[in-house]
């Protein structure tokens, strides 16, 4: 055995953990119906639990053989595609009625329970490897260690890119965590059995293929067992695992669901329904609804909901171009063969050009103006959705408008927003709006519907306006009346709820408490515009939905927990009382401790200087997730959902990683190493701070270069830190492998912290600028306390 | 004007604004007060003493045991220092002018106003509430207005409302206010409209009979283990029991059967409802089958497809209830009401909006069928 052959290990290690990082989080994704506090929570639990691992491992490393790590290291291999199928077979199983939301309970311990077993192993295996290589290399300083991180980095980015770019494409998800599996057991076999026969290998690859083909029977068994069990009255037509999510389409009765992630996206006749009118009415009401508040719609962009007849509602009036944009094609691809004709006929209708791709970096790309623009789409429960309900998309949409043209959109809501989670929700929808558009109309109870406008003249809340407008355009009614304006825009649910959302966010306790109802007898909508209350400011740090601070999606997320079983926005309302300064106590017990410590150096020596290692690895792990929230948020800001790119730019980040890693290797052998940890730390904080002082405004980066440069830039200096910190503590504590274990872990703590804080509550409460000043500030203060500890003498690497 | 003379405007001002509630003049702010947390607190006859310090509401079937300082299950019920109180009386938080086709009745009044009230609270809890951010909410946790009966009726008199209707939260939770809000609104020619689940107990309900002159029967299912998954309540208690003595008591009655995938919408369920209905209460009451919408904790439920609505219909017309609406399917042909000899509309809808109305005195224009309801005031 060789060099060669532990730096394959290696990578296949780091190849496999991504692809089972990817999977496992898609799979989980699936089962929670997929909002952003569910990845948080996703990702927290196998940072966790790899962190557990990897310390476990690092404090019983001299009693584990040294080259134990087979054993457990196949065991993963099975225990990741057991571990997917499980988790598909539970949510069938769980206590949860159907059609119920997964709540944040479910989803803690549901994360804990599967994840536990293949992430302990995981983290753990890393420090078993790093020894064997030790061993095998027949060293006693923690070089192995650097370049079994750098390994594992690159790996990590082979495995994100392969998975990006071509894995998710071709293969379903079991095949996926096959092929990875397979492909680290090969790594391990050609590591440890370097001298396998050819028999031994042909009949390796012999099962491979074989595995491979099993795996998509009983990836197609499980989805169908998950059906069975989770909703027995569907008939599961069709399921795909696309880029953006699983999809599923069933049928029972004449009625199809389509389905993303678990999450009801709309409902549509069959194909066999005799009339799909009815069935549709939801879409057929919004269309009609949006169409009728301009006076003569030319062009129109939609953007989503084509399919549930939105756009069948579009085309009956007398429209010349339609522009509907649908990000997935996949999800056209499922549904076509299952929607009724009509719905068929709309996308050949030569009027309509059927877009694929993000509804926003089209409008950004593209000459057109139009006279309406429909979004479609659903509440902004993930960052990526939460970007279409922004002041700088509001901004664009505004631009892309012509001269009286209208931004019609759709909300959840409930009758008169007693629920403050939902008034929040929704008037931080209708102010952003405000900011951008003078005129601006709210109408709905169940649904809120939004209309938007920079001239007047064209929206209207009187129903007799739209019953007139329909009738002039010689629209057939079929299964929808006009005549429904006359109940949606009933005056009192109208006024109370503009009254309601026009006042919102403006005392100083709106955030905390259900809205105002007003008197008994509201004025008309003109007075109401008029009320001097409106002069009071808007609360906008909470109430305007921007890009760089996406509120919106918090909102969004503290309302669905109300929505859940075990009920927890209380908790989440909590966090909005979160202030940035209350950070700085923490910071001041940090620095408290140390300056403890070394008052009481003379009893244990070791013992500041090891809290300061210790220190600032935690903030290397929590300063770097909490800019790689920021960074794809903004990315995903400015270009958009799109996969392959957010692979890229992770794959990019572990790059850098690799790179940085490689940099100091050869660096520290010379110099003071707990001198160059203070500087990664001074430069790390710079490096953060720089961002957050806004000098670089990282959602107005045009290029993607711009961003992988960041994303270089803070994965390299995330991995130089790491053997310089595994030098520092072995070089004080005088183990090297537990040293790897030790800073491996901790390091995924502080990932893991910063995961949860920065993606739930710095990045939508305070803005994705918050999350470099957190970074930034948090590297500082580790900066310091290496620099009052270092008094103690240097450390060699 | 010097000092004396404005001192002595300012007085007489003052002193005549005093006088103006006497003068019959309100002061509409007062009547308008609007409030977080405003608890309208009231001794309550339905307690009774169990044990030392404790007591047994018996307003509904769940009969909560509640020591001192404790809340019922509804949230509005509490054992203050012994003594049984109601938190909501005189505190509606919600109050709004409607067309009685909302509440829904389709047979009575058609196209007249109606003023609905309702507090925080309700015994049940069920999964798919669409006022759950009002009636599953503590009174503390939400604004309301301080209007006690008296002023329930003037606001309906200024408003040209011909009922009170007790709707869109559960009017068991404030029965108290409901009682006598009813009674002043008898004595001031007004009807009293009543939209309830039926989960209250008996006397209770029996008391309130007299004053009523229309009820709209939430009928969920006819299932006790419905109530017990998907409700809060362990059974269904005495709900058709007070179904039937609604009837009985020739209350008008009309009944809204929310129909939900999966859970009760196979044909079986809506068979056994409609059968019941007809042999019980029989063939001329009328039955709303309402279409869900994925909504409060089960939005991830699809809507209702429209045959299985279709269907249902199919089956209470073919086991003889004469008439029949889908409610929440706007513009359906079953929005209007038929007569159920000739067959032709005699009341033509497109949601809550009415059309033509063929009705005389109560009886079909066309064929002098009687057609059941309140015609009149």
């Amino acid at each position: 055995m060789g060099r060669k052959s532990y730096l394959v290990a290696i990578l296949g290690y780091g190849f496999f953990c991504q692809i089972g990082q990817a999977v496992l989080f898609r799979e989980l994704f699936t089962i929670f119906q997929g909002n952003e506090l569910s990845f948080g929570i996703i990702l927290f639990t196998w940072l966790f639990w790899s962190g557990l691992g990897s310390r476990f491992s690092a404090k019983r490393i001299h009693r584990l053989p040294p080259y134990g790590y087979l054993s457990p290291a196949l065991l993963t291999t099975l225990l990741l595609p057991l571990t997917i199928w499980g988790i598909r077979i539970l949510r069938g199983l769980l206590p949860i009625p159907q059609g119920a939301q997964v709540s944040l309970l479910d989803i803690g311990w549901i994360s804990f329970l599967f994840m536990g077993p293949l992430c302990f192993l995981l983290g753990g295996l890393f420090i078993r490897i790093a020894k064997a290589w030790r061993l095998e290399e027949q060293r006693l300083d923690t070089h192995t260690g650097g370049k079994a991180y750098f390994g594992e980095s690159v790996g990590t980015a082979i495995g994100g890119l392969g998975f990006s770019l071509l894995l998710v494409r071709i293969a379903d998800s079991s095949q996926i965590v096959t092929f990875a599996g397979l492909l680290f057991a090969g790594t391990l076999l050609y590591t440890f059995l370097p001298g396998a026969s050819r028999n031994l290998l042909f009949l390796f690859c012999f099962l491979s293929v074989g595995a491979f083909i099993l795996a998509r029977h009983i990836d197609q068994a499980t989805h169908a067992l998950l059906w069975k069990l989770y909703a027995p009255e569907y008939q599961l037509l069709r399921y795909k695992s696309s880029r953006y999510g699983v999809l599923a389409i069933a049928q029972r009765e004449l009625q199809l669901s389509v389905y993303q992630n678990s999450h009801l996206l709309f409902t549509m006749a069959s194909p066999e329904a005799s009339s799909s009118g009815f069935e549709e009415q939801a879409a057929l009401v919004f269309a009609h609804f949006s169409l009728l508040q301009h006076k003569a719609p030319q062009t129109v962009l939609l953007i989503g909901g084509g399919l549930r007849g939105t756009l069948r509602g579009i085309l009956s009036h007398p429209v010349q171009k339609v522009q509907y944009v649908e990000l997935d094609p996949d999800l056209i691809n499922l549904a076509l063969p299952h929607v009724p004709e009509g719905t068929k006929m709309t996308l050949q209708d030569p009027r309509v050009e059927l877009l694929i791709g993000d509804g926003r970096l089209h409008l950004r790309t593209t000459s057109h103006t139009f006279d309406l623009v429909i979004l479609d789409i659903p509440d902004p429960t993930t960052a990526a959705l939460n970007r279409f309900f922004t002041y700088e998309f509001f901004s664009l949409v505004s631009n892309r408008l012509n001269p009286g043209g209208v931004l019609a959109l759709r909300t959840s809501s409930t009758p008169e927003l007693r629920l403050g989670a939902m008034a929040n929700k929704n008037a931080t929808l209708y102010h952003t709006l405000r900011e951008v558009f003078p005129q601006v109309l709210a109408v709905g109870e169940h649904t809120l519907y939004l209309f938007a406008s920079s001239s007047p003249g064209n929206i209207t809340s009187e129903p007799r306006v739209l019953i007139h407008r329909f009738q002039e355009r010689g629209i057939s009614e079929g299964e929808f009346s006009p005549y429904l304006f006359e109940q949606v825009l009933l005056e009192g649910p109208l006024l109370r709820t503009n009254w309601i959302l026009n006042r919102h966010g403006r005392a100083p306790l709106s955030l905390h408490t259900p809205p105002e109802r007003g008197p008994l007898i509201l004025p008309p909508l003109e007075e109401q515009r008029m009320d001097p209350a409106l002069q009071e400011p808007l609360q906008k740090r909470y109430f305007i939905n921007s890009d760089v601070r996406p509120i919106g999606y918090f909102h969004s997320v503290h309302v669905w927990s109300s929505l859940t079983r075990s009920d927890h926005s209380p908790l989440l309302a909590l966090l909005l009382y979160v202030q940035p300064q209350w950070l700085l106590p923490f910071l001041g017990i940090s620095l408290l401790i140390t300056l403890i410590l070394r008052r009481f150096a003379y009893r244990n020596p070791r013992l500041p200087m090891g809290w300061a290692i210790r220190f600032s690895v935690f903030t290397t792990g929590l300063s770097t997730m909490s800019m790689q929230v920021a960074l794809l948020f903004a990315f995903q800001t400015t270009y958009g959902v799109v996969y392959e790119m957010v692979g890229l730019i992770i794959a990019l980040f572990m790059i850098g990683l690799a790179l940085g890693t490689f940099l100091t290797e050869t660096y520290i052998r010379k110099k003071d190493a707990l001198g160059t940890l203070a500087l990664l730390q001074l430069l790390l904080g710079s490096f953060a701070g720089i961002i957050g002082l806004g000098l670089l405004k990282i959602t107005e980066i045009p290029q993607f270069l711009g961003f992988a440069v960041l994303t270089v830039l803070s994965g390299v200096l995330n991995g130089a830190d790491f053997p310089v910190a595994i030098a520092c503590l072995a070089s004080l504590e005088g183990t090297v492998d537990r040293a790897i274990g030790t800073v491996y872990g901790i390091e995924l703590g502080g990932a893991c912290a910063g995961c949860l804080v920065a993606g739930v509550l710095i990045a939508p409460i305070f803005g994705l600028d918050a999350c470099f000043w957190l970074a930034s500030i948090a590297n500082l203060t580790a900066f310091v306390i290496v620099l009052l500890t270092k008094g103690g003498g240097a450390l060699h690497g | 004007m010097d000092r004396r003379q404005f001192l002595k405007t300012c007085a007489g001002l003052c002193g005549g604004a005093s006088l103006l509630p006497f003068l019959g003049i309100e002061n509409s702010a007062e009547a308008q007060t609007v409030k977080r947390g405003l608890l309208g607190i009231r001794n309550s006859p339905w307690f009774r003493t169990s044990a030392r310090n404790t007591l047994t509401c018996t307003l509904c079937p769940k009969e909560c045991t509640l020591s001192s300082g404790q809340r019922g299950g509804c949230r509005v019920r509490e054992n203050r220092q012994g003594k049984g109180v109601t938190l909501t009386y005189g505190n509606p938080c919600l109050v709004q002018i409607d067309p009685v086709e909302r509440i829904p009745f389709f047979h009575v009044l058609p196209a007249s106003r109606t003023l609905s009230i309702a507090t925080a609270g309700c015994p049940l809890e069920c999964m798919f509430c669409e006022v759950w951010d009002m009636a599953l909410i503590r009174p503390e946790d939400i604004h309301a207005y301080e209007m006690p009966p008296a002023e329930v009726i003037r606001f309906a008199q200024s408003a040209k409302a011909r009922a009170i209707s007790y709707a869109f939260g559960e009017p068991a939770a404030f029965f108290e206010f409901m009682l006598d809000t009813a009674i002043l609104a008898r004595k001031a020619g007004l009807l009293n409209l009543l939209h309830t689940s039926g989960y209250i107990s008996p006397p209770a309900l029996q008391e309130l009979i007299p004053y009523l002159d229309a009820v709209n029967f939430d009928l969920k299912s006819i299932d006790p283990s419905f109530y017990r998954k998907y409700c809060g309540a362990p059974d269904m208690g005495p709900i058709l029991d007070n179904l039937r003595w609604l009837v009985q008591a020739r209350v008008h009655v009309e009944i809204t059967h929310i129909v939900i995938p999966t859970l009760n919408d196979d044909p079986s369920s809506l068979q056994r409802l409609v059968q019941w209905i007809r042999t019980e209460l029989g063939a001329s009451i009328p039955l709303h089958f309402a279409r869900f919408y994925p909504l409060y904790k089960l939005t991830n439920l699809p809507p209702t497809p429209v045959t299985v609505l279709e269907n249902a219909y199919s089956i209470a017309r073919t086991a003889g209830l004469q008439y029949v609406y889908l409610a929440k399917i706007t513009g359906h042909r079953t929005e209007h009401t038929y007569c159920p000899r000739c067959g032709n509309s005699v009341i033509s809808r497109v949601g809550f909006m009415v059309g033509k109305i063929h009705l005389n005195k109560g009886r079909c224009q066309f064929c002098q069928q009687a057609i059941p309801g309140r015609w009149e005031p």
